[in-house]
């Protein structure tokens, strides 16, 4: 099973960066996201829960730009059903798991910093804003991967995705939302309740979509 | 059927509730008259979370139902999502019209009415998936499974909704003091209301289920005639 | 059997009704009741028709199966 999964990351990534088709989308989305928010801002600072909504807004999105894409890719090139056929749909679902953290943790990296640099943002609590960049992005992927499962089933239709995700991803940005205006105010102390909560969610919706995963994608 | 019998009383339920809600049940002390919304908007709101619920535990029941026992059970989720989704629409139109009059403002975030958002939002991706799913024979898992997922987040926004905004929604807006005392009378009228909208809900649920079953044999029906 | 049951809660309707009239009431109430109580009657009689119609449709199926 570890085997496979090794197997399988291993594919997808060089498939993947072959093309680097997704994260490349998503980066630009991001950068144009950013660029253009703070092109029509005209350089003046937001106030910190502004910016703190932007920022997950940027991120949500540009998420939801690629991280479908390595189930639609299956589907596109028909190669889903090679891979159903070779291999068991819990160890698919693992190593789809793991290259859409990896995806999103790229895309954190590109953006996050971005985003600081353009819209002058000052962050006072520095360990304690990256934690929750890291863990709601940990979030956002979890919930992500077994929706764009189904997506691929519906043929990727473009916002679909993003129109599956927002309802269940809604506590995710919220709690991620007023954590990241606490780091960036610094007005109370870092509260870790917050990172708790993204991670116990993160770990709940992980557990459910490795359950429903078989049911989306065995097909009899 | 005894079932079939008990759900068509909406059919004395609705005009007594109506009758009740508007004649019988005194006014509130505070809010006079407009509080006889109440009476509708309620059982709007607890219908629509039960069909919520209903098509929650009609999605479960059809993943795991592999043999097909009970045919259909995915069109008939979809079914009690639909009926859900407007009266869900028409609580919130109830529930809006009612705090203009009390709190001032069409819409002000507090906790159900979040919940009530949050819900819609989860229909209409489901809906959107499900005709994205059109003509796809794995329709019936996927959206079940959507649906599924979703329902299980629902608790973080039980959780999470009360300590991000400050609630306004106590049942005592009713009376002045703390305790939400409703007048027996009132509280009586609200029980019918509930059970006459609950049954007219079941009512058209069954209906609707009907509907699909001639549909779906007719079509069994013309496909053997090929 | 469904003419004593009608009967039955015509009667609790008329003497709930005869319990409310007592008490005095604004003329906007009565008017809002009517209005709503018409409304209410057309939208049972359409389901009342819905159901003859599927239970028609149904009953012709099972004819055309045997």
């Amino acid at each position: 099973m570890v085997r496979e999964i090794l197997r399988n990351l291993s594919k997808d990534f060089s498939v993947e960066f072959r093309t680097r088709f997704a994260l490349n989308v998503s980066i630009a989305f991001a950068v144009t996201a950013t660029v253009s928010v703070s092109l029509t801002a005209g350089g003046v600072p937001f106030p910190s829960l502004v910016q703190s909504i932007l920022l997950w807004m940027i991120i949500f999105f540009s998420a939801m730009n690629g991280l479908s894409h390595i189930f639609v890719r299956e589907e596109d090139q028909a190669t889903a059903l090679f891979l159903r056929i070779t291999m068991s749909a819990d160890s698919i679902f693992i190593s789809k798991f793991i290259y859409n953290q990896s995806f999103m943790m790229i895309v954190l990296a590109v953006v996050t910093p971005l985003f600081l640099f353009f819209l002058q943002v000052k962050v006072i609590l520095i360990s304690y804003f990256v934690l929750t960049i890291l863990s709601g992005g940990l979030s956002i992927a979890a919930g992500a991967t077994i929706l764009a499962a189904m997506v691929a089933k519906a043929g990727g239709k473009g916002s679909l995705f993003s129109i599956l995700s927002f309802p269940l991803l809604l506590p995710v940005l919220w709690v991620s939302i007023f954590a990241t205006k606490n780091s960036l105010d610094g007005a109370r102390p870092a509260d870790y309740n917050s990172l708790v909560f993204l991670l116990a969610f993160s770990g709940f919706i992980s557990a459910i979509s490795f359950l429903l995963f078989r049911f989306v994608w065995i097909e009899d | 059927m005894l079932i079939r019998q008990v759900i068509k009383s909406f059919y004395i339920l609705m005009p007594l509730a109506i009758l009740m809600a508007f004649l019988w049940a005194p006014s509130a002390e505070i809010l006079g008259d407009f509080s006889r919304i109440i009476y509708f908007h309620v059982p709007l709101a607890w219908v629509s979370v039960l069909a919520f619920l209903v098509s929650g535990v009609l999605s479960a029941a059809y993943l795991f139902d592999k043999k097909q026992r009970y045919p259909w059970l995915d069109e008939k989720a979809f079914n009690s999502a639909s009926i859900g989704m407007a009266f869900a629409l028409l609580a919130v139109i109830t529930g809006s019209l009612w705090a203009k009059l009390t709190w001032g403002s069409f819409w002000n975030w507090d906790p159900r009415e979040t919940s009530i958002v949050v819900i819609l939002l989860i229909y209409i991706a489901y809906f959107s998936l499900r005709s994205a799913l059109a003509g796809n024979d794995r329709r019936g898992v996927i959206g079940s499974s959507y649906l599924i997922l979703a329902m299980m987040t629902l608790p973080f926004f039980v959780f999470l909704a009360p300590r991000i905004y400050d609630s306004l929604h106590p049942e005592t807006i009713i009376n002045a003091d703390r305790t939400p005392h409703l007048d027996d009378r009132m509280r009586m009228t609200l029980l019918i209301s509930i059970f006459a909208f609950t049954s007219l809900y079941a009512y058209i649920l069954h209906l609707m289920n009907r509907a699909l079953a001639v549909a779906k044999r007719l079509e069994e029906e013309y496909h053997a005639a090929d | 059997m469904r003419l004593i049951r009608t009967a039955f809660w015509v009667l609790i309707m008329v003497s709930l009704l005869a319990a409310a009239l007592p008490e005095s009431r604004s003329d906007v109430l009565y008017t809002v009741t009517a209005v709503i109580l018409i409304v209410w009657i057309g939208l049972a009689f359409f389901l009342y028709r819905l159901d003859r119609k599927i239970t028609r449709l149904e009953k012709n199926q099972q004819k055309m199966k045997q």
